[in-house]
């Protein structure tokens, strides 16, 4: 059966800890900015589905993919790196190269601090263009744009600076829309999402 | 030029004012009329949006030109849409009322 590859569906394979939270919301901007919508392996976490299980579904629906190696360091608690995002990175790599010709076209992004950092721990990648955000949410909504407009050909997306400078307008308002988030500090990836659509329907 | 893109229509003291940053506002007897002008000005300007928000903030109509339209996610969010539609609408309302631009002729 042919596979359903949206093409307006970005998956996102990043870090969920707190240290990323402003990259990751900054990302998720982008991506509704730009008139995609945004998906990762947070949307769901009711425990009905095995998270294997629901990254390769997610990964499988998606025309395009950013994966950010920037957490790929030791851990000190346990003197381990963290593998999850290269191992979502190479399942999307592999499932471009040996699906059928919707997965086959799909494009990934690749993020890290330092573009030439993955030479040390990846090396595989070798080849694949790595995009450098230096830790900072402004560099990485413009990297994911320029991305963006290039892997979908869609034209008359606003530039990286105006994202970013509706990002920051976004980030001013959110305070007052915190209550709406009641117990946690930060909203669930689900509710942020629906913030940033409702935010940029009514205040581009 | 305003970084904000978007035209307001709002409920203004039983009328419509179409607001804008930077602009002029107008103030329409009704929605529809407040609509009519929205449209125009979104026509001859660069790109952007308009919204009409009621009183309880929520978008009751929106049309974009020149720009990628918002995709809504896809996954149903725990707080109900309603719920952020009147905290986000809330936030801009407030803004907008808070504007000093006067109403044009």
């Amino acid at each position: 059966m042919r596979s359903r590859v949206r093409r307006d569906h970005v998956f996102i394979n990043c870090p969920f800890d707190q240290g990323y939270r402003a990259i990751l919301d900054g990302i998720v901007f982008a991506i509704y900015d730009l008139g995609f919508v945004a998906l990762c392996a947070l949307e769901d976490d009711d425990g009905g589905e095995i998270r294997l299980s629901k990254i390769e579904r997610i990964i499988e629906e998606c025309g395009f993919g950013i994966h950010d190696l920037s957490a790929v360091a030791i851990d000190p608690a346990t003197n381990l790196p963290r593998f999850n995002m290269p191992l979502e990175l190479g399942l999307f790599l592999g499932c471009k190269r040996f699906g059928d010709e919707p997965q086959r076209k799909t494009k990934c992004l690749i993020l890290d601090n330092d573009r030439y950092r993955y030479r040390n721990f990846i090396s595989d990648v070798a080849g694949q263009d790595i995009h450098a955000h230096g830790g900072q949410a402004r560099e990485a909504i413009i990297e994911v744009r320029n991305w963006l407009a290039g892997a979908s050909g869609r034209k008359l997306l606003p530039g990286g600076a105006k994202v970013s400078a509706r990002y920051e307008r976004f980030q001013a308002d959110l305070p007052p829309l915190r209550p709406c988030s009641s117990r946690s500090r930060q909203p669930h990836f689900v509710d942020f999402s629906e913030m940033v659509s409702i935010w940029l329907k009514a205040d581009r | 030029m305003p970084q904000n893109k978007t035209v307001h229509v709002i409920p203004s003291d039983g009328s419509w004012a179409v607001r804008s940053e930077g602009r002029r506002s107008t103030v329409h007897s009704t929605q529809a009329e407040a609509i009519t002008a929205a449209r125009q000005m979104m026509k001859n300007g660069p790109s952007g949006q308009f919204v009409v928000l009621e009183r309880s903030g929520r978008i009751v109509k929106s049309e974009t030109y020149r720009l990628p339209k918002v995709r809504t996610p896809p996954r149903k969010s725990r707080l109900g849409k309603k719920k952020i539609e009147e905290a986000v609408g809330s936030v801009v309302l407030d803004r907008l009322n808070s504007d000093s631009l006067p109403p044009g002729a």
